[in-house]
């Protein structure tokens, strides 16, 4: 189990380290993400929309948007010269790949959203918040994101070895993050109109959809990664 | 005898689909508060339930795919995949019809709606995976998808459900008591959308073989 | 302590199409199994099944009696792609794979990328390497891990005089200690080393010629 947990961490490190080598790939998806969020937020005001309303889904509609970028990249990298092959022979578990990668996916996503709430507060100008409002996004964001890097490095795995994946993948992705869409903005939105009470349940289906998503691409991962 | 099982299949429904109508148009009573345009509510609901019966045949087909590896899962997966979403595009269809002098909207995030609306992309999805080519990758990520998706379906729907019963709902479903010959007519429609989801699923499965054994043809003639 | 592989009527079927049928053959420590035959007879598919990457449709693959898959952890895959990270160095990608198999320290690594002449550029990004050197560097990779078993799939590709010497020793080198098969369509370019042919046509295995020199 610990060799087991060795290899995953020195995969997840390997996968933070070619992400962090290609700067311009993180920068452009940093930039995307951004603009999706300043682009959005203007829109609703130009709509004449209270955007503070609207903020929730901004938020998510940019995560979800500018995950397509980076999700992308996860297997394509393994998919370039074949080191794939290389790797599972290492690694010896097509699993142990799949919670690597879903970790290294989690942290990029949540290294995003460090950028985009922060832009976003600002953007709609969030008057106070409380610790508990705090710790409701982080958790939120959190949540959503673990769901959404599982559903994604899936999807990713099966696309990347598909000629049109980078058609395929938004359109196969997108259905399945309903329940996160649903989940993520209402509780972006009990963050900021301070109310916590409703919410536990919510978390509680997030974390349900993260496990189920979890477990069941690990398993299926053998078919996915063979041939 | 499957040919003419087939045969036999075709005439019962040659007699069940005009049988069906008049008993939807002169058999059923005209319910008196929607008046005419209840009649829909037949054909919505049995083009519903053709939907979600196609997908739980994906879904058990991709399990025995991915058990067996056998071409006539992933066939009849696809089949089913297909109809299915012609039937959900048709519920899509006839729901706002019926919601718009019902409701007096078109489209509502009732829990239904967003369930089946989601469900007509994750069709979509499914077939435009398979559609690049018949490749045993694409069969076998097909299936997968054909799994992942189906546990989607419930976490989407209790979302919906919840999130309605948090916030308050704007318009509450209409309530209507089904009376003794308007349940009769949903039965006999539910029975013959049945037959003939399992025609269609039978002509299309053949003809995907057919298409199949063609190209391997074609390609042991270059 | 020589170890035994064993491939037993292996067959591989893809949908209605058949890639490999009943190939069979038996290899132990100090074999160099070469396997011949055009392209697309399927030789690369029964090597990516004696990895483990592949499923066999029917028969079995065993590895001292015993049936393996991926988890055997004691195999050198070196192929005509580098199967390397582009982004990473030359060091990072050796230390990672070597890491990956336990058996990683400073020393080792630099030992093999001295032997393959790659030490001085030890700090280049692969992508910016030559083919050659990308192909170096895969020897590399396949070597860190002191395999038992060594697959290669069209090795010399891309390798330019030098780089075919250093691998022709190697494989010599490694002939002793382990079990190799070897994938080519050209048999001329194992001058000198004793090995055995296996030749695939169509899937099917036309010949097993005896050792020759």
């Amino acid at each position: 189990m610990t060799e087991y947990g060795r290899k995953i961490w020195l995969l997840y490190l390997k996968d933070l380290r070619t992400e962090l080598s290609t700067q311009d790939n993180l920068l452009s998806t940093f930039v995307f993400g951004i603009m999706l969020v300043v682009i959005f937020s203007f829109a609703f005001q130009l709509a004449d929309v209270p955007v503070d309303r609207a903020l929730a889904a901004v938020l998510w509609i940019s995560v979800f948007f500018t995950s397509t970028l980076s999700l992308q990249r996860s297997f394509a990298i393994e998919q370039k010269n074949d080191a794939l092959s290389a790797l599972l022979l290492a690694v010896g578990d097509r699993g142990a790949v799949f919670l690597a990668k879903m970790l290294s996916n989690l942290t990029s996503l949540l290294l995003l959203e460090l950028i985009l709430v922060p832009l976003a507060w600002v953007l709609i100008n969030v008057q106070s918040a409380g610790p508990t409002q705090f710790g409701l996004l982080i958790g939120v964001l959190f949540l959503g994101s673990w769901g959404l890097a599982a559903v994604g490095t899936l999807i990713n795995g099966m696309t990347v070895q598909l000629a049109n994946a980078r058609l395929l993948f938004p359109i196969l992705l997108f259905p399945l993050l309903i329940p996160i869409l649903i989940g993520g903005v209402l509780c972006v939105s009990a963050a900021l109109n301070y109310s916590t009470g409703s919410v536990k349940g919510w978390l509680y289906l997030l974390l349900c959809f993260d496990l189920i998503y979890t477990v069941v691409p690990f398993v299926l991962f053998d078919l996915i990664l063979e041939g | 005898m499957l040919e003419k099982l087939k045969r036999l299949h075709f005439w019962v429904l040659c007699f069940l689909m005009p049988a069906n109508l008049y008993l939807i148009f002169f058999y059923a009573p005209v319910e008196r508060t929607m008046g005419v345009v209840q009649k829909v509510f037949y054909v919505h609901v049995a083009c519903a339930w053709i939907g979600m019966l196609a997908f739980v045949v994906v879904f058990a087909a991709s399990i025995r795919y991915l058990l067996k590896g056998d071409e006539v899962s992933s066939r009849l997966a696809l089949a089913s995949a297909e109809i299915g979403t012609v039937f959900i595009s048709c519920v899509l269809l006839t729901g706002p019809l019926w919601a718009k002098p019902v409701w007096n909207t078109w489209w509502t995030w009732d829990p239904r709606l967003t369930t089946t609306v989601v469900m007509w992309f994750m069709y979509l999805a499914y077939i435009i995976l398979q559609s690049g080519g018949r490749s045993e990758n694409r069969r076998r990520y097909a299936a997968v998808y054909g799994i992942v998706a189906f546990i989607n379906v419930p976490l989407v729907f209790f979302s919906a459900r919840w999130w309605r019963s948090i916030h308050p709902v704007v318009i509450t479903a209409v309530e209507f008591g089904l009376s003794g010959p308007m349940k009769t007519t949903l039965f006999c429609t539910l029975a013959t959308f049945s037959l003939i989801y399992c025609y269609f699923l039978v002509l299309r499965y053949r003809s995907l073989t057919l298409a199949e054994q063609i190209n391997q043809l074609k390609g042991a003639g270059q | 302590m020589g170890d035994i592989l064993a491939v037993e009527n292996v067959s591989k079927q893809i949908q209605e199409k058949i890639i490999l049928g009943n190939i069979s053959f038996t290899a132990v420590t100090g074999d160099l199994i070469a396997i011949t035959g055009p392209n697309g007879a399927g030789k690369t598919t029964l090597l990516r099944m004696i990895a483990g990457l592949m499923t066999v449709t029917a028969g079995r693959i065993l590895w001292n009696q015993e049936q393996y898959g991926l988890e055997h952890g004691r195999i050198g895959y070196l192929s005509h792609q580098p199967m390397l990270y582009d982004s990473l160095s030359v060091l990072e990608n050796l230390s990672f794979f070597a890491k990956l198999y336990n058996c990683y320290s400073p020393q080792s690594v630099q030992e093999i990328l001295t032997r393959v002449g790659l030490w001085l550029a030890r700090y280049e990004p692969a992508a910016v390497l030559s083919r050659g050197m990308q192909q170096r560097l895969a020897i590399a990779r396949t070597l860190v891990s002191t395999p038992r078993l060594i697959l290669y799939d069209e090795p010399f590709t891309g390798l330019d005089r030098e780089g075919r010497e250093l691998l022709l020793g190697l494989l010599a080198e490694n002939q002793p200690r382990t079990v190799q098969v070897l994938v080519t369509h050209d048999l001329t370019l194992l001058d000198g080393l004793k090995c055995r042919e296996i030749k695939i046509e169509g899937g099917k295995m036309v010949e097993e010629g005896v050792a020759s020199d």
